[in-house]
């Protein structure tokens, strides 16, 4: 049972977002290694890449809905072809809408719907609930 | 002589038209309706060739072919059948028709009769229903379309709020200790601004989403209601020390449990709120059932409303109290008149100056 992550990536297209998440992780100190990336065609990329070298996968992935490009929904559907046993997905959104939540539902890679942002006590939890599956 | 009568007195009150035509095609009976709906008159009809008459021209040949080949072969696609084509008035105009035609042969007897009813103003009905039902789907498509804009502003205007949010929160948590007072001061003022737009946005977005959306009704045990409300007022009830009790006449309610939940916080915690400082707050919930309707009655012992605002406060944006002396959106009382009105009921409120309120709202069963 491991008291950390080792490796966590985050999908968001919203800048200090990203870095409000980054100065979380920093406090909490329950992750060795994070990326963030802000366009999710470069973190698809990356994820191929960790696949084809079989390199270690990231844990957990945090993914935005609504981006520019890719959405979350786009990433998705192109994320769950890649391979069996990928890594979990936790959407983490400001969208209210409950029909994204509704979506979010039919993938099976999706372990959890969260409203931004993420805390501390959250990552807590995600890393005891991590442990214990 | 009297049965003559009889059947012509029966066949002139038919609401549709009755032509007789012989094996020649020519008119042999013509009752009323057939004048009013064509316009020649019995003795203008009488022996002639229907085809010149009624039948549109540019059928008359497709007409005259069909009567022929039926009397040689035997053979027809429209007999018996209820058909729906054009026919003409003596006028030249055109009108819909529907006509249904049968061949009658006893011995000598050989002639077909045909019942011909106005079919235009039935076609104008459909068309006003067409009509309607494109509005229809129209107005559903306008009002998705409104419920995605209400859900795509809100995203848009809860990214860049939850980042002040966000980074307010993380000054004070690193630098609270290097403010001074007045600093200090201000950062909680961008904090709590912020915040309060943040749950103003929320409830706009409730309001304009419940306005649009269907009703999910379910038959509801009051009791299961309630704890789900308690789950989420009972912190602030233990904060502020407020007794409530709650009693139901009839323990089932057939509604939509998500909506109705939202109004009894609503108006729970509008009476925490309201409380009167002075004295011990305390909240009745009471359901009854009066004149096939559940009637709900929240009464508090709070600092009440003037009679002149009691209309008002069921508004959109109306608040009677300062910002900073009580919190609050001025939409929830507006959502909880929405919600009320949308399961057909009615909600008023009853309130005196330094006495308390009780605001009061039914349910008719289904």
């Amino acid at each position: 049972m491991s008291n950390k992550f080792n490796y966590l990536i985050f999908i968001d297209d919203d800048v200090p977002t990203n870095i409000y998440h980054e100065v979380i992780l920093e406090v909490a100190d329950l992750c060795n290694e994070y990326k963030f990336f802000e366009d999710s065609q470069e973190a698809l990329a990356h994820i191929k890449d960790l696949i084809e070298n079989n390199k270690e996968l990231p844990e957990l992935i945090f993914l935005d809905l609504h981006m520019p490009g890719l959405s979350g929904w786009d990433f998705l559907d192109i994320y769950k072809t890649l391979k069996e046993n990928l890594p979990e997905v936790i959407i983490l959104t400001t969208s209210l809408n409950p029909l994204d939540k509704e979506i979010s539902k039919k993938y099976k890679q999706v372990r959890k719907y969260m409203n931004k942002p993420l805390e501390e006590e959250l990552i807590k939890e995600l890393l005891g609930v991590l442990n214990n599956s | 002589m009297t049965q003559d009568l009889i059947k012509n007195s029966i066949l002139n009150l038919s609401m549709d038209a009755l032509v007789v035509l012989n094996d020649e095609s020519r008119v042999i009976f013509w009752n009323v309706k057939a004048s009013e709906l064509f316009g020649y008159t019995i003795n203008e009809v009488m022996g002639e060739d229907i085809a010149e008459l009624i039948i549109p021209d540019e059928f008359v040949d497709k007409h005259n072919f069909g009567f022929n080949r039926y009397m040689q072969t035997k053979k027809s696609n429209i007999l018996e059948k209820v058909i729906e084509i054009n026919a003409k008035h003596k006028s030249g105009k055109q009108i819909p028709i529907q006509l249904k035609l049968s061949h009658v042969k006893d011995g000598a007897l050989d002639f077909f009769v045909a019942f011909i009813r106005d079919y235009s103003e039935v076609l104008k009905k459909n068309d006003e229903i067409l009509d309607q039902k494109k509005k229809l789907e129209e107005y559903i498509e306008s009002n998705l379309q409104l419920e995605n804009f209400a859900y795509y502003a809100s995203h848009d205007l809860q990214t860049p709020l939850q980042n002040i949010i966000n980074f307010s929160s993380l000054l004070d948590r690193f630098t609270r200790t290097k403010l001074n007072d007045k600093e200090e001061k201000y950062l909680d003022f961008i904090r709590s601004g912020a915040k309060q737009m943040q749950t103003l946005i929320n409830e706009l977005l409730n309001f304009s989403v419940i306005g649009n959306s269907e009703l999910n009704k379910s038959n509801i045990l009051l009791t299961e209601l309630m704890d789900e409300v308690l789950e989420v007022v009972q912190l602030e009830l233990n904060e502020q020390n407020v007794i409530l009790n709650f009693s139901f006449e009839q323990d089932r309610v057939i509604m939509d449990k998500v909506l109705i939940k939202q109004v009894l916080i609503n108006l729970i915690s509008n009476s925490i709120k309201f409380r009167d400082e002075n004295r011990k707050p305390f909240i009745e919930l009471i359901g009854k059932v009066k004149e096939n309707k559940h009637l709900f009655c929240v009464k508090d012992n709070g600092v009440g409303i003037p009679e002149d605002k009691l209309d008002a406060v069921l508004g959109i944006f109306k608040r009677l109290h300062n910002k900073s002396k009580i919190k609050g959106s001025g939409i929830g009382l507006a959502l909880c008149k929405k919600i009320i009105e949308k399961h057909d009921g009615e909600i008023w409120i009853e309130s005196e100056l330094g006495q308390g309120t009780s605001v009061n709202f039914t349910i008719p069963f289904i």
